[in-house]
């Protein structure tokens, strides 16, 4: 064999082996409680986490070549899926996870710019991003969500939702119980049927609410110069107080918005629709309150 | 039911452990009474920001030193993914007392406001009272204000100190809505100005500074590289 093709041979084993030293795949199980917690946590790149029968997690998935090592450990009741970094990397590659977690187990996920998606669980959800994107569906019993910029987009039928935002997109459909949302200056929009209790708070960003409330429900709605939109059924009943210090009040349930004050810029409208029940109070800056009928 | 009565029962009313018929008077008092909603409401962020805290932490009755000495020791610096790895305790800790400070803040100036209320716009003493001391300045002397604006100081240097650790993207994003919040607070001091004794704009600039202090730990508590 000349020393060309010997070379030439070297050269191409390199390459071959290039793709092993990128990339390192993941396929590992361990044993977890039903009931017990899985956190995750991953930096770049995505993680999916599906709710199934089995009382295992499995993880699944694509390590980026700056990843020193995927921890996995943990007794049942707490098992931890841990991406860890080699030190001083400042630039990162995607790391994609699938991780199957038992389907009513209580899940902290959190990552900086990885998306996290997750479906089918029906325990408590805490998840938090920097900049991924948050997404959920299925039915889980609560939902504490917050990012700085990753939007968060949730399709669930839970009980409670905390979801905050600095400069993200917050929406939620199909909560039933207490939705507490709050941003900086991201925009939200909540879609429910017949929840209990409604909070929105943001500083600039516009919050939307379309829905119902229960019978004795609340909705509470502050923001400073955020335009805040709560668009309810023709037919609803409630007392309703809508105030701004120095933006609009465009109002198709009740009387128009008045002057509270001679000498002071701010308006209200405090009235009650129907048999009263539930309760709605809006209060803002300079931002515009609507309320409208759907 | 009168509002003494009604703030006697506010807790038990909000953690729904009130029987049904207390429970219906208060609700009705509550439907006339906005000083009592905003007692109300400001007990529901405390325990929003409680049920938020890690189990097993204590309230102290001054937290911020507590909260200065971890920030002074560098806890909420602690390397990659500190304060999601198990050894973070110091910086769950520190979190944790900074969040019951917010929270403990957004009650007792709930209640200050909910004094001022009672007290009404036209009382005397109505415009020099504490909410509004508290609201115009809040790095006055009363207890809250003082723990508030140290807070604020003190986050916003650990957020100095650790900006190498953000990405240029993540930087962008908190400068922004931190002066986003800057500029809100301003409109409404301005505001204030022109109408000292409107409680609304006490309860929205509360609001404001609880942003401010809940960005500011939540920047501090981010991982590098985020």
């Amino acid at each position: 064999m000349n020393t060309k093709r010997i070379v030439t041979m070297a050269g191409v084993a390199a390459l071959l082996a290039l793709p092993a030293l990128a990339q390192q795949t993941v396929n590992e199980r361990r044993p977890a409680s039903p009931t017990g917690t899985v956190e995750v946590s991953n930096i770049a790149g995505s993680v999916r986490v599906i709710g199934w029968s089995q009382a295992e997690v499995e993880v699944t998935g694509t390590l980026a070549r700056e990843v020193e090592r995927l921890e996995f450990s943990g007794p049942p009741e707490r098992v931890s899926v841990k991406v860890v970094a080699r030190k001083g990397t400042r630039e990162y590659e995607d790391t994609d996870l699938t991780v199957k977690v038992p389907a009513g187990c209580r899940l902290e996920a959190e990552t900086v710019s990885a998306t996290l998606t997750v479906d089918g669980l029906t325990g408590t959800l805490d998840l938090e991003s920097v900049s991924g994107e948050i997404t959920v569906t299925g039915e889980p019993g609560e939902v504490e969500a917050q990012s700085v910029s990753g939007d968060i987009d949730l399709t669930v039928k839970s009980a409670t939702m905390r979801l905050a935002s600095v400069s993200g997109s917050i929406k939620a459909r199909g909560a039933r119980g207490e939705v507490r949302v709050e941003t900086v200056s991201g925009t939200a929009t909540v879609e429910a049927a017949a929840v209990d209790r409604v909070e929105l708070e943001t500083v600039s960003g516009t919050v939307r609410f379309a829905g119902d409330l229960s019978a004795n429900g609340r909705l509470d709605a502050e923001s400073v110069s955020g335009t805040v939109e709560v668009a309810l059924p023709a037919g609803a009943s409630g007392s309703f107080r809508l105030k701004s210090f120095s933006g609009d009040i465009d109002n198709q349930f009740g009387p128009p918005a008045r002057r509270t004050s001679e000498y002071a810029p701010g308006v209200e409208a405090e009235f009650t629709a129907g048999s009263g029940g539930a309760r709605v109070e809006i209060e803002t800056m300079s931002g515009s309150i609507v309320l409208r009928k759907r | 039911m009168s509002c003494d009565e009604v703030l006697d029962r506010m807790d038990d009313f909000v953690d729904g452990t009130l029987a049904p018929a207390d429970a219906a008077a208060v609700a009705q008092h509550l439907d006339g009474c906005a000083g009592c909603r905003a007692e109300e409401r400001a007990l529901r962020r405390l325990q929003t920001a409680a049920r938020a805290l890690p189990c097993g932490v204590e309230p102290a009755n001054d937290l911020w030193p507590a909260i200065e000495r971890q920030i002074r020791s560098g806890t909420v610096r602690d390397g990659r993914f500190g304060w999601w790895s198990g050894d973070a305790a110091g910086g769950r800790r520190l979190l944790a007392a900074a969040a019951l400070l917010v929270a403990a803040l957004g009650a007792v100036v709930g209640l200050l406001v909910v004094r001022e209320t009672r007290r009404g716009p036209g009382a005397p003493g109505a415009a020099e009272g504490t909410a509004v001391t508290l609201a115009v300045a809040p790095a006055g002397e009363t207890g809250a204000a003082a723990q508030f604006a140290r807070a604020r100081t003190e986050l916003r240097a650990a957020l100095e100190a650790r900006r190498a650790d953000l990405s240029p993207a993540t930087r962008e994003v908190i400068d922004r809505n931190l002066e986003v919040i800057e500029q809100a607070a301003a409109e409404i001091e301005t505001a204030m100005a022109n109408d000292p004794g409107n409680q609304h704009l006490h309860g929205l600039l509360l609001a404001v500074y609880q942003q401010e202090i809940e960005l500011l730990l939540r920047a501090a508590k981010l991982p590098a590289a985020s």
